[in-house]
């Protein structure tokens, strides 16, 4: 039996230890940008996995945020987030107060997707796609933070169970 | 095509928003044929040479706005900068793809 607000307390704690993972990387791979060729080298001589763990932090939480919580936050909210699309999850997250726009969180599930896709086969956009990530790390960082604010508003408390 | 009209209308519409009036957009791919059912939203987008280095944020904002505007994440958008030599991808979209 799955009590309502269960998923939320998982999928916070995930995106709290995503969140750390993401910072940690961060910090090591930003003093490279703005990924020029030659940064690029640098970086993968100074510490040859950086680029890929970055990379992987980021889809992770951004994967978390934009999907896991938001789902979670609409199951603790009553809402049924099976099978939703991402364009109804994220009208149905701005409806309830989760999230404040949809477009922002829509880049961020576009930045995921393209991370997820196009790296490493399409060579020629490497360093743009690492510096694009870099460049919105932080944004993605503070929709987490923003996200699980927002849903402990709403009364779903991590670690509590939530009942309507 | 497998386009209504106002979807037409919407692409057409945030392409010039977001990439600028000069930029041209093409339909390629499963959308083109009237005999298939369902497929991505495949997209060409050509920008001027003003646009390099540009691409990969303008594809985030495009992208976003066409998926909340035509109700659907299933969009591919694929870029050229005008005079660059294209990708395979890219030369399928210039040979096959209808201009909107």
């Amino acid at each position: 039996v799955t009590v309502r607000g269960e998923y939320w307390t998982e999928a916070a704690r995930l995106a709290h230890a995503q969140m750390g993972q993401l910072e940690a990387a961060l910090g090591v791979v930003r003093t490279y940008a703005p990924f020029s060729s030659a940064d690029l080298d640098r970086l993968a001589q100074s510490d040859p996995f950086a680029e890929d763990a970055f990379l992987k932090r980021f889809e992770d939480l951004a994967e978390i945020t934009t999907r896991s919580l938001l789902r979670a936050g609409l199951e603790g909210l009553g809402h049924n987030p099976t099978k939703l699309t991402t364009v109804v999850l994220l009208e149905q997250s701005v409806s309830t107060g989760l999230i404040d726009e949809a477009l922002p969180v829509a880049e961020l599930v576009r930045l995921r997707n393209r991370i997820v896709h196009d790296y490493p086969l399409v060579v020629r956009g490497r360093g743009e796609l690492l510096l694009m990530a870099v460049q919105s790390a932080p944004t993605l960082l503070a929709l987490t933070n923003d996200i699980l604010n927002r849903g402990q508003a709403l009364g779903l408390n991590e670690g509590s169970r939530h009942e309507r | 095509m497998r386009l209504s009209p106002d979807q037409v209308s919407i692409i057409r519409q945030t392409v010039a928003e977001v990439a600028g009036p000069d930029a041209i957009v093409r339909l390629f791919g499963s959308r083109l044929h009237d005999e298939l059912v369902g497929g991505d939203i495949d997209l060409h987008i050509e920008v001027g040479p003003e646009r390099i280095g540009q691409t990969g944020a303008l594809d985030l904002t495009l992208w976003s706005r066409l998926a909340m505007a035509l109700r659907t994440e299933l969009i591919d958008l694929v870029w050229s900068v005008r005079g660059q030599k294209p990708h395979a991808i890219e030369a399928i979209a210039y040979r096959e793809g209808l201009v909107l």
